[in-house]
């Protein structure tokens, strides 16, 4: 091909990504173009030539910038959240479709909104927990972790929670702020957190998904899980475990030696009927089985234990 | 999964069209909301982002009236196509009956397709579905610009890179001018309504 013929082809291409969006697809076209211009000799008006050239990059490339820099999730409409709400909820039931929905709104980043939601069914005695949990999260994502506090405080004040409630709620939203290095403290404000032993019946439990009961469903990324012990010394306590590792359905679990005294009532095909995971969105509760449980043998983690959980059901 | 109301006689089924960025899944919509308003039952939302990409989905309803004495509704959804939204686009597949996969015929964007094709399998997988089963055509679109000269890759080539192993119907397509726009909707529809009778029948 005629060297001018292939410069004028490489440009047009250009064009078109451009226009259609492909920006680093233009980018490169533009380049190519550059770079035949300035090996062939004897080209009138080159510099002018090679200068238009890199005046296209440079305005390709802003527009890519305006682009990788626009916000991850704007505020939407109202009409749009809505329409999330309404079509990213899947369940069925009464109680857990609202929950859902407001979960997508999170997940579209629409914080505020969710907020609302997760608020309005702080009423719903199924869901209310897990609902706190959520308007947590939110807290969290938008890190108005003052506001969060706040809010906590006002369950505390409201009485809204079982003490027992509260003192989970606490211990869940104090191990999220850990774990990202806040350092802020969460308290519950009149003592005797102590005097309540008495083990409730766990809350009535939040099926999310329930739809695709029977189907493979996807497992999102778990940063944490609660168990709720049904043997051992702990008997009706909820223990949460940080996750190492995640593969689809199987996580594995890091627990340190110093818990020895529950690993016995961990062993290799355990039921464990009662599970929280906890996702850096969602919340949702299930079954697994112990599918495995070793003692680490070499290396930094020597004698802590290793555990693997098959999740079957969510 | 679609929605069966055996009460009301309505059937909810949920069509996404997936595949990489600017291939053209937008397109898509928008010229069906303004060529097909008889089957329109709603306006069409895209939530869009700088330079007028899709940033979480585009949503349009359409119904087919009367199929069999069912109230046929379709939601068609688009996935955004960037890397950095894989968490939404995984979202938006969720509970799908249908899949248009709109594969770019740019040979610039032979790579994207693939890499968009392995993305949907793998996502179709953590939600228990299984891409050789998932009722899918292909959409090999912008045809239009070998007329002007731009390189693009040959169907065959498209068919061989993307359709191999699936062996589902591919359809060529100019979704700016319309053209394979329908043809394509129906062909995934047919399969659809097909498949969903199917596990219908199975579940009952
Ligand atoms: N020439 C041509 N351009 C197209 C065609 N379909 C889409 N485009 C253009 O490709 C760009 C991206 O299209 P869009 O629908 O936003 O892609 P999406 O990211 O898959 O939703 C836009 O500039 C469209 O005008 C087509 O069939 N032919
Ligand atoms: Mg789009």
């Amino acid at each position: 091909m005629n060297v001018a013929v292939k410069i004028k082809t490489l440009l047009q291409e250009a064009e078109l990504y451009r226009s259609q969006g492909l920006l680093k697809e233009s980018i490169g076209k533009y380049r190519a173009a550059a770079d035949i211009l300035q090996k062939v000799d004897k080209v009138k008006n080159r510099d002018a030539y090679l200068e238009g050239i890199a005046r296209k990059i440079r305005a390709v490339e802003k527009e890519l910038d305006a682009f990788l820099n626009a916000p991850a999730a704007p505020e939407m409409t109202a009409a749009v959240q809505d329409l999330i709400k309404e079509k990213f909820a899947f369940a069925k039931d009464a109680d857990s479709q609202p929950l859902e929905g407001a979960i997508a709104l999170a997940k579209f980043g629409q914080y505020g909104r969710a907020l609302e939601e997760f608020r309005s069914l702080l009423a719903k005695e199924p869901v209310k927990v897990a609902a706190a949990k959520n308007i947590i999260r939110c807290h969290i994502s938008r890190e108005s972790f003052d506001e969060g506090i706040e809010e906590f405080r006002q369950w505390d004040g409201d009485g809204l929670f079982s003490p027992q409630q509260l003192e989970n709620l606490r211990v869940f939203f104090q191990g999220v702020l850990d774990k990202r290095g806040i350092e802020k403290t969460v308290e519950i404000a009149q003592s005797g957190a102590e005097t309540f032993q008495e083990i409730e019946s766990p809350e009535l439990d939040l099926q999310l998904d329930q739809s695709d009961a029977g189907q493979e469903e996807e497992l999102l990324d778990i940063s944490s899980i609660g168990v709720l012990m049904e043997d051992g010394p702990q008997t009706g306590e909820r223990v949460e475990f940080d996750v190492s590792f995640q593969s689809g359905k199987e996580i594995s679990l890091l627990i340190p030696s110093r818990e020895k005294g529950m690993i016995e009532h961990l062993r290799v095909g355990t039921k464990l009927n009662d599970i929280e995971f906890y996702s850096p969105f969602a919340m949702f509760q299930g079954a697994g089985i112990v599918t495995s449980n070793t003692k680490i043998a070499t290396g930094p983690k020597r004698g802590d234990f290793s555990l693997d959980i098959k999740v079957t059901s969510t | 999964m679609a929605t069966i109301n055996l009460k009301k006689k309505e059937i909810e089924a949920k069509i996404v069209y997936y595949g990489p960025g600017r291939g053209g899944k937008t397109t898509n919509l928008e010229y069906i909301y303004k060529t097909y308003k008889k089957q329109v039952t709603g306006d069409m939302v895209s939530i869009t982002t700088e330079g007028d990409r899709t940033l979480f989905f585009d949503f349009l309803p359409i119904g087919l009236g009367k199929i069999r004495g069912f109230d046929v509704r379709v939601s068609l959804y688009t996935v955004p196509g960037q890397v950095q939204y894989s968490s939404t686009r995984k979202l938006v597949l969720k509970e799908v009956d249908g899949l248009v996969f709109v594969a770019d015929s740019l040979q610039v964007r032979r790579e994207k397709n693939m890499i968009s094709l392995k993305d949907m399998a793998q996502n179709l997988k953590d939600y228990g579905l299984n891409v050789f089963k998932v009722p899918l055509v292909f959409q090999y679109n912008k045809r239009d610009l070998a007329e002007e000269g731009f390189p693009i890759l040959t169907v065959e080539q498209l068919d061989k890179d993307l359709n191999r192993q699936l062996k589902v119907p591919s359809l060529p397509a100019s979704a700016l001018k319309g053209d394979g726009v329908g043809a394509t909707l129906k062909e995934c529809l047919k399969l659809t309504l097909k498949s969903l009778k199917s596990q219908f029948q199975e579940g009952s």
